[in-house]
């Protein structure tokens, strides 16, 4: 299912405009990124849960030049799906 | 920090943001991880804008240890979901960190400094003290050993061709006594008068010495027949005798060019008759070049295990983990990627000479980084 036919579908669904759709998938993306950046997970019951994971910085070597990099900590989101949707999948 | 938000938590902030009902927000969260699901059941992947995508992933069967009892069990074949964040999500979540770099280092910057995470690694390696020690000598071996360069050339020279350079002189030595025995009769009495009352033991030794030269299976005989006492003195005699004839190999070799003249000095020849009348000369000279043969630089051995790594052992033999490349190298025939070789694995550790680096130069310890680089690139 492409994007196009996911979110018309979810406006049917819940008989409201594309427009809100739109809007609401937009803040939902904007909460669940402002939690993790404060590393906060965000857990949807039988689904699965979206978690941070902080990486620490660290000294790499470029690939190429051979030259020591220092690599900043960056905060990444993982996300971990249920029981339920583990056995969903693998029916 | 580190708390779980519920779904309705977050509708209740998205109802805030957006200005929409609370219970629309509870049910579009609800909908939308239902939907999606659905997809996901149905085995697609599903790529939303603004969000991410949702992937199924194939995961082979692999064993596993149950952290508890320490039993093996299989984790059977499965298909898992992964989450991709787009890429406007992925910045927002790392907001805090928006403004860092990644940043090149000046390599003028010792690496203790940088690298704290790197403490835990020594600290082990500092634990296995003995191995360490062990390791140590080593390093201090092969040290005397390119220090005593010359030395080991000479050596490596005589033992790389132990049967040239070995029958070369005992045909010498075993010649040198019979002509030696020849002239005295003719030359010496007339220029050393005061040599002569030697001459006739000398003459008298002859047959005993030419024997032992020339035919084990007389000296074989003539041994059993000898008492124990004169034995153990004929033994002591043959430890001494064998000394100096290493000397006399020795000088032999260094005055190849002169020994006409040496041989002349009836003192050394005769000297060289006396130790030689009861020596086990063939065993002893073999003993002798085994014993150089020792000395010859030998590689050293190492072995790969779960907490020693190639940097380990560059670090424990070069001093410098960043020298583990050459070890590589040398081992490249039976080495995959780097980060995965089997524990056991036994490796040489060649002398860093061979490749002409020095761990005090920086120069070369660059060169060893990009060296090391370029390995990884080749997995790329």
């Amino acid at each position: 299912m492409d994007n196009k036919t996911f979110l018309d579908t979810l406006s049917q669904r819940l008989d409201i405009s594309l427009a809100s759709v739109g809007a609401l998938l937009e803040s939902l993306a904007k909460e669940i990124a402002d939690n993790a950046a404060n590393l906060d997970g965000v857990v949807v019951p039988g689904f699965g849960s979206f978690e941070p994971r902080l990486r620490e910085e660290r000294v790499s070597l470029h690939p190429a030049s051979g030259k020591r990099l220092l690599v900043p900590p960056r905060i990444t989101l993982s996300f971990k799906q249920s029981p339920i949707l583990k056995q969903k999948i693998n029916s | 920090m580190d708390n779980k938000i519920t779904a309705s938590a977050l509708a209740a902030n998205m109802a805030l943001a957006t200005g929409k009902s609370r219970k629309l927000c509870e049910d579009f969260i609800r909908e939308f991880f239902k939907l999606a699901g659905e997809n996901l059941e149905a085995g697609e992947n599903l790529r939303i804008k603004g969000f991410g995508s949702f992937k199924i992933v194939d995961v082979e069967r692999r064993e596993s240890v149950n952290v508890n009892t320490g039993e093996r069990y299989e984790i059977a074949a499965h298909r898992k979901v992964v989450f991709t964040p787009s890429k406007e999500m992925a910045e927002t979540i790392n907001a805090p960190f928006r403004d860092f770099d990644s940043v090149e280092i000046d390599d003028e910057i010792p690496d203790d400094v940088l690298l704290e995470n790197e403490e835990t690694p020594l600290m082990e390696n500092e634990s296995l003290s003995e191995e360490d020690s062990v390791s140590n000598y080593r390093l201090q071996e092969g040290s005397e050993e390119e220090g005593a360069d010359d030395e080991i050339t000479a050596e490596a020279y005589l033992s790389q061709s132990p049967h040239a350079d070995d029958t070369s002189p005992i045909y010498e030595a075993s010649k040198e006594p019979a002509e030696a025995t020849l002239p005295p009769g003719n030359t010496v009495p007339p220029e050393n008068p005061s040599h002569e009352e030697n001459s006739s033991p000398l003459n008298s030794s002859e047959e005993e010495i030419t024997r032992p030269f020339n035919s084990s299976e007389d000296e074989d005989f003539y041994e059993p027949e000898q008492e124990p006492t004169r034995f153990w003195n004929g033994f002591l005699i043959g430890t001494l005798s064998t000394f100096a004839v290493c000397a006399v190999i020795f000088m032999l070799g260094c005055f190849l060019d002169w020994w006409p003249l040496n041989f002349g000095d009836p003192k050394e020849t005769y000297a060289l008759v006396e130790n030689n009348e009861i020596a086990p000369n063939p065993e002893e000279e073999t003993s002798v070049i085994q014993g150089e043969e020792v000395q010859e630089p030998e590689p050293i051995y190492d072995t790969v295990s779960t907490t020693r790594y190639l940097t380990t052992i560059a670090r424990e033999h070069y001093g410098d983990y960043n020298f583990w490349p050459y070890i590589y190298e040398e081992n490249q025939s039976i080495l995959g990627h780097p980060d995965r070789i089997t524990p056991g694995t036994k490796v040489v550790v060649p002398p860093l000479s061979k490749y002409g680096v020095d761990p005090s130069n920086p120069e070369d310890v660059k060169e060893a980084k990009k060296k090391g680089a370029e390995i990884y690139a080749r997995f790329k």
